[in-house]
């Protein structure tokens, strides 16, 4: 069950999403020494580098799609599912007010993987309100 | 649907927790089915009707 934690599905989740973030904290560190160096990585091996954090993110959406496949209880599989469009059609709408008001109000351009930092918040919010829905 | 869930889980004097260990699904998804909020599959529903050795239908019905 969702809540179980000690539940295999849920432990394996947890272990890939643990390795996942530990991998993107190393790449993250690792980047922002090499290119304050005085040998930052050049030509192809620059965009390697700078896509390299992009791919244990990639991992930690791969890990919640695994998640949800690996869930046995169907309900919970369900309101997981639920959690995940609202979140994304949240994150969508506000990327695309906000493309909006960068086109004719000036406001500033934030970096684009903020969007996923966006999305993940949204989806931690939704998943609490179901589950304070869920006590009543 | 409407469902008898909880009178039938009543009579044996289970609770939900009880009932969801015995269905291997959540607490949650047992009190979501019993409230109408959630209508089980078909694999789940005959697991439900096979525990209480009752037909599909004697459990869970349409809204008049």
């Amino acid at each position: 069950m969702l809540s179980d934690w000690k539940a295999p599905h849920a432990r394996r989740y947890t272990l890939r999403l643990v390795g996942f973030m530990t991998v993107y904290a190393a790449l993250i560190v690792a980047d922002g020494i090499w290119f304050r160096s005085a040998t930052p990585p050049q030509g192809a091996l620059k965009y390697a580098a700078a896509i390299a954090p992009a791919v244990p993110v990639i991992g930690v959406i791969w890990a919640m799609g695994a998640f949800m496949v690996e869930l046995p209880d169907e309900y919970q599989r369900l309101r997981l599912a639920t959690a995940l469009l609202r979140a994304t059609g949240l994150t969508l709408g506000v990327c695309t007010a906000w493309g909006f008001l960068q086109n004719y109000a000036e406001v500033p351009t934030p970096p684009l993987y903020g969007v996923f930092i966006l999305f993940m918040g949204a989806f931690g919010a939704l998943q609490g309100v179901s589950s304070l829905m869920d006590r009543r | 649907m409407e469902n008898r869930l909880r009178v039938l889980r009543a009579e044996r004097g289970w609770s939900q927790a009880d009932l969801a260990s015995k269905l291997e699904v959540s607490r949650q998804s047992v009190n979501a089915i019993e409230t109408g909020k959630y209508d089980p599959s078909l694999p789940l529903a005959f697991r439900i009707a096979r525990l209480f050795e009752a037909r599909i239908e004697d459990i869970f019905t349409e809204p008049a």
